[in-house]
């Protein structure tokens, strides 16, 4: 339960964007995170989760090219996020330094649509800190990679366009707690019954 | 409407010592192709001075709120979608992609190397049908980016100026003189 934009109280649907597609164990990683968000309250939308039927349609491709395939994975999720009120991002490191980058387009769509924006990562502490490559600074102090580009210094962890993130130091899991206690916080403060963690 | 396309100019050159003279490059290039460019790394009228005296998340915010009032400005992004650091482009613009196409910019991204990723992938790579994986297991899309950019986005192959000249094909400008 959550109350959403307009007042109500409801089950929050949440995107859960990630890498953990990529992984050959994703069927897996789809259960567990649904049989996750079961218990903290929420409906769970992974990106492999087939549409249900409502108002997003899905897109239909004109022939067998990768351009079409694209638009058609591409749409998939982008209605998932159309269709849900919160995104839950692993913006870990993925293959480097940065996150996945398509994480981070669904980032700034969800936020685009004004869904509450919450992520995980397993080193919370500042870029400039947990970075892990190799580090130089410039004459005037200014601590970059081994390429010259600044490491970002705003007691962030990842890039100033995610501020809008409430970031959880951990896993999936850690997340849904974090954001459970948030929403229960609400609800009380509001008059009404927490949701309650079996 | 009588103005100019206004081009936001996506990607992590502002990390770079260089940053304000390639943000100034870029800004040329647009006056050449006949669009308005806004870099991030430049000041502009619809920005707010940052107040550094206020504190780092403060600042952020402001730099934040900035880009996204730039981005609901521009008709279209130009983003640089080179990899950085790894394997992945700037998160940073990779956002920025995200939010400006749910305000129903058009899209541009470039990059030096538009090979699908597993071949431009310096590491192991094992053929697991019908992917490419890396060695943590994880596949490799067929494009030359991740989906979810080339998907919305028009991917270019070159330099900022190469997305430029193809942007201002699309939206029929002329090249001055």
């Amino acid at each position: 339960m959550f109350i959403d934009k307009n007042g109500v109280v409801r089950m929050p649907k949440a995107y859960l964007a990630g890498t953990e597609i990529f992984y050959p164990d994703s069927k897996e990683t789809q259960k567990k995170y649904h049989a996750l968000c079961e218990k903290y309250g929420f409906i769970g939308f992974y990106p492999e989760d087939e549409a249900p039927e409502d108002e997003y349609a899905e897109y239909v491709k004109k022939d067998d090219s990768l351009h079409e395939m694209e638009m058609q994975l591409f749409t998939h999720d982008l209605n998932h996020i159309k269709r849900t009120d919160i995104i839950i991002a692993n913006l870990n490191d993925y293959r480097g330094n940065e996150p996945d980058s398509g994480t981070a387009v669904e980032c700034g769509l969800a936020w685009g649509y004004g869904h509450r924006c919450f992520a995980f990562i397993d080193d919370a502490r500042p870029m400039k800190e947990r970075f892990k490559g190799v580090k130089k600074v410039r004459e005037d102090g200014t601590v970059t990679d081994k390429d010259g580009a600044k490491l970002e210094d705003f007691d962030s962890p990842l890039n100033l366009m995610f501020c809008d993130f409430t970031i959880f130091e951990g896993n999936f899991e850690d997340a849904l707690k974090g954001i459970r206690k948030i929403f229960n916080e609400e609800l009380i403060a509001a008059g009404y019954q927490p949701f309650e963690v079996k | 409407m009588n103005r100019k396309p206004v081009v936001y100019i996506a990607g992590p050159e502002c990390f770079y010592e260089n940053g304000v003279q390639l943000a100034k490059e870029a800004l040329a290039l647009c006056e050449k192709y006949g669009f308005e460019g806004i870099s991030p790394a430049m000041g502009h009228p619809l920005g707010d001075e940052i107040d550094f005296s206020k504190g780092k998340a403060h600042a952020a915010r402001q730099i934040f709120n900035n880009n996204i009032r730039f981005i609901n400005h521009c008709d279209l992004v130009i983003a640089n979608v080179n990899n950085f650091r790894g394997w992945e482009p700037d998160g940073g613009t990779c956002f920025e992609l995200g939010y400006a196409y749910t305000q129903g910019k058009k899209l541009y991204g470039f990059m030096a190397d538009t090979r699908p990723c597993y071949e431009k992938y310096i590491g192991n790579i094992h053929y697991d049908a019908p992917f490419w994986r890396d060695d943590n297991g994880a596949f490799f899309e067929s494009g030359a980016c991740n989906l979810m950019i080339s998907g919305p986005a028009q991917i270019i192959r070159g330099t900022f100026e190469d997305a430029i000249k193809k942007a201002a094909k699309d939206f029929g400008l002329q090249e001055a003189e």
